[in-house]
Order: structure tokens, then C-alpha cells, then sequence
């Protein structure tokens, strides 16, 4: 059994234009233009120490190596549908970069202020009126008196109407 | 601020001022006024300064205070005299009241029927 070499030229890396419509290969796989053989999956120093060491993947036979290649083989047609998902997903992400990225340049721009002057203004108004009793037992009681009369008057006449 | 809130701070200023003229002027727009929710807050102001001058106005003086012609109004001005925790200035000005020449029968009568309750209550 044996894989021909046409099926590896399936593996033949992307031309530049191509490599720019998928933007990247966010796994850095790139064979360089390598066709790979059905030794590729051989360690050399595997092969040095087959002999020497008892290691389990050491033992792998030619046949095993002939279904790797396959496998290889078979996934190609994966990769595309995997790389136009990758492609998709990296979109996102930089999309989402972007946005990331005006709206941090947005808040960089936003002038942040708080109007201390207003607020205290405000506060003021509320806690420190000129008719709290605290306010009000500051003041002679001519003025209270006018004060009275003016509330008076104004309580009655609101009674009538 | 609503108006009614106004008025009540100002009662209670008078009623905390220590210048003797706050009671002149409670009794001049306060007990003197034609809404009963006034004259009841001006007498409860007057009874609380617990001076010679201000119970004697809600004591001794006709319509106003104890002697006020809305039963509201006078109820909650012995309410007061009787919930004070010093009540020796106001015995003495309704046994005053009580004994003076002076005054009109009804007015006599009225301070005699709350020193008789105060009595009771002590």
C-alpha cells in the first residue's frame, strides 16, 4: 500500500495572494513549499535510538506510517472549512479590537466634570434655606416678624383660592 | 418649602428666640389669626417658651389659648400645659388669672378648671 506523491501536492503551502485573502495562519503551519513524503512523520532521532531504547513510539512499523500519511491526506479538505472558520473567527476578533480601540479613544477624548460649584449650590439650598430654624433663630426678631406676616398672608390667601 | 412649613419654622424660632419681643409677635399675627391651625401652633409655641408673658396670653387673655373659641384649638392648648415638665410658672399665672379683679367670669373659670386638672394629674 501506498500513498502517491499527488496526494501530497495537496500540502503545497498557499501562494502570497492567497496567504492574503485568508489574512493568516493563525497556527504559523506552513511547509514552505515542501512536499511531504511518507517518511515525514520519521524521526531521525527516533531512528538512531529504535535500536538502543525501548521507547513505545519508537516501535512504529511502515504500515502504521502509510495510515498517518492517509490521515494527513484526508485532512485537507478539513483545513479549508478550518481555515475559513479561523478566518471568520479572526474577523471577529479584530472587529471586536477595533471596537475596543475607538472606544477607548473616545473615552480618551471625553472631558470628564463635575460641577462642585452647582452641587454645593444645591446642597445648600436644601440643607441651609433662610427658613430653617437654625437660620431663622440667627436673625432679629424684627425680621422674623416681617417674615410671619409675609407667610401669613401668603397661607391665607391660598386657603381662599 | 411649602408655605405651611415656613410658617411652623418661624413659630418655632419665635418660640426659641430669647428676645421678650417673640411674644408680642406670636400673639400679634399668631393668636390673632383667622385660621385655627395658626392660633393652635402659636399657643403650643407660647406655652413651650413657659414665660410669664407668653402663658399669660394663652391664659389670661380672652379668645386666645385656653379661652380660644374653637374647642380644637383650647383642648390642645391644656393638652400642652399639661404635658410641660415645669409646670410651676403656669400655676402660678392661673392662680393670677384666678384671683385677679379684673378678669371676666368665664375666663376666671376656665383657668380655675385647668389648675384643677393639673392638680389631678400630678
Amino acid at each position: 500500500m501506498k500513498i502517491t506523491q499527488s496526494n501530497f501536492t495537496l500540502f503545497k503551502p498557499l501562494s502570497k495572494e492567497e496567504r492574503q485573502e485568508v489574512h493568516s495562519n493563525p497556527f504559523g503551519i506552513n511547509f514552505k513549499g515542501n512536499v511531504l513524503t511518507s517518511d515525514v512523520f520519521e524521526s531521525s532521532k527516533a531512528k538512531e535510538t529504535n535500536n538502543t531504547i525501548s521507547n513505545p513510539f519508537a516501535a512504529v512499523t511502515g504500515k502504521s506510517k502509510m495510515v498517518a500519511s492517509a490521515v494527513v491526506g484526508s485532512m485537507n479538505s478539513f483545513n479549508e472549512a478550518f481555515r475559513s472558520r479561523i478566518n471568520s473567527i479572526i474577523s471577529f476578533g479584530r472587529q471586536v479590537k477595533d471596537t475596543i480601540a475607538n472606544s477607548w479613544e473616545k473615552a480618551k477624548n471625553t472631558e470628564i466634570t463635575l460641577d462642585f460649584k452647582g452641587l454645593a449650590e444645591s446642597i445648600s439650598s436644601k440643607f441651609n434655606n433662610q427658613y430653617s430654624v437654625n437660620n431663622l433663630l440667627k436673625r432679629p426678631v424684627d425680621d422674623l416678624h416681617a417674615m410671619f406676616a409675609l407667610e401669613h398672608a401668603t397661607y391665607k390667601e391660598s386657603l381662599k383660592a | 418649602m411649602k408655605t405651611i412649613n415656613k410658617i411652623d419654622n418661624i413659630i418655632e424660632a419665635l418660640s426659641r428666640h430669647e428676645d421678650p419681643k417673640s411674644v408680642s409677635i406670636l400673639e400679634e399675627i399668631g393668636t390673632n389669626s383667622e385660621i385655627d391651625e395658626i392660633r393652635e401652633k402659636t399657643a403650643h409655641a407660647l406655652i413651650k417658651k413657659n414665660t410669664t408673658d407668653s402663658l399669660k396670653v394663652v391664659v389670661a387673655k380672652s379668645g386666645k389659648g385656653i379661652n380660644d373659641l374653637s374647642a380644637r384649638v383650647a383642648m390642645s392648648s391644656i393638652n400642652e400645659i399639661l404635658s410641660l415638665n415645669d409646670k410651676s410658672e403656669v400655676l402660678k399665672v392661673l392662680e393670677e388669672t384666678m384671683n385677679s379683679e379684673e378678669q371676666k367670669q368665664d375666663i376666671k373659670d376656665t383657668a380655675r378648671s385647668v389648675k384643677a386638672l393639673i392638680t389631678y394629674s400630678m
